[in-house]
């Protein structure tokens, strides 16, 4: 019995070694492939980002913190006092909701303006708190007075830091059903129509810009032609025709620039 | 010893196939150099059309 529960283990023990070697060593198949410089760069990125995200928890804590203490200290000065209650608590009401609302830029923004005046310690800090954003300094003159903007006006801050973390560069987050090889797959086969699509554009671009030089060179040509026919025939005078002069070689200068970025243009498609 | 074998075995399996669902790597790179290829094309576009309509304003000044 014991010789049987030996084997067991050791054989439990190495299923699961072998397992896990197994998964981390053909994990990395661009490893001795001269894929080496791409691993240091997504490690390095893959750093940036861990930093960045300590960085966003710590402040996220420090204001935390500071909210806290603000809180303690208003409930202990309110007690003190023991006047204005009902608005007091109704205002840091609402700097908490608005910092629940801002995610990780939270600001508690009211915390410092509707703060400030219930005694020195509480503006301080309140302060504290509010100086992790400079928006706070355009708010804080309005708290008293028109509380409701602020309100909609920290909606559609949070609104907008919302969308803007859900634009970010997220492959691979929202898979859905999908799993991470196919997840892989339909993106690449929606990078490589998407690049198509592309291309295409640019293509038609080109070739309406073509015609645009065409015609371009045509118009030029007859404006130079017919400039000089003014200038013998003593139409103009001398400041009409420096004037029109100039307005041809600026048309001319901005034809030879599209000119120039059509080339490119064609180079860059004509390459890939 | 066969039977350590035997798991040994299932083990290596195990690990291959919770391997194959990894997105492959070599689809990541064409994945990212064509998302890079598609924001020259990008800004060649945007360019492009930039310059033509300064010329075409430029076109409209000379027939003024």
């Amino acid at each position: 019995m014991k010789y049987l529960n030996k084997t067991c283990l050791k054989g439990l023990f190495l299923f699961l070694l072998m397992g896990l070697l197994s998964t981390t060593t053909f994990a990395q198949p661009g490893k001795g492939k001269g894929k080496g410089q791409l691993k240091k760069a997504e490690k390095i990125e893959q750093k940036g980002m861990q930093a960045k995200k300590e960085a966003k928890g710590k402040i996220k804590e420090s204001l935390d913190d500071s909210v806290n203490d603000a809180e303690v200290e208003v409930e202990n000065s309110l007690e003190h006092t023991g006047k204005g209650n009902g608005k007091n608590k109704k205002k840091f009401g609402n700097g908490k909701k608005e910092k629940s609302q801002d995610g990780l830029d939270g600001k508690g923004d009211d915390n410092g303006s509707d703060l400030k005046g219930k005694g020195k310690e509480n503006s301080g800090k309140g302060k504290k708190v509010g100086d992790a954003n400079s928006d706070d300094e355009e708010l804080r003159p309005d708290v008293g007075k028109d509380k409701g903007k602020n309100k909609e006006k920290d909606k559609d801050k949070g609104t907008k830091v919302t969308a803007a973390k859900s634009k970010g560069n997220a492959y691979g987050k929202n898979k859905g059903e999908l799993s991470g090889k196919e997840f892989g797959q339909a993106r690449a086969a929606e990078v490589r129509q998407n690049y198509e699509v592309k291309q295409k554009e640019v293509k038609k671009v080109i070739v309406d810009s073509d015609s645009t030089v065409k015609s371009a060179k045509g118009k030029i040509k007859v404006a130079k032609e017919k400039l000089e026919k003014d200038k013998k025939e003593k139409k103009i005078d001398e400041k009409e025709y420096a004037d029109r002069k100039r307005k041809i070689e600026v048309a001319e200068g901005k034809l030879k620039e599209l000119q120039g970025k059509l080339e490119s243009g064609k180079t860059k498609i004509n390459k890939q | 010893m066969r039977d350590l074998l035997l798991l040994i075995f299932i083990g290596l399996l195990f690990g291959c196939s919770s391997n194959e669902n990894k997105p492959d790597q070599t689809e990541k790179i064409e994945v990212e150099q064509l998302d890079s290829l598609i924001n020259v094309l990008d800004n060649t576009q945007k360019s492009i059309e930039i310059s033509k309509q300064e010329l075409e304003s430029a076109l409209l000044d000379l027939e003024l």
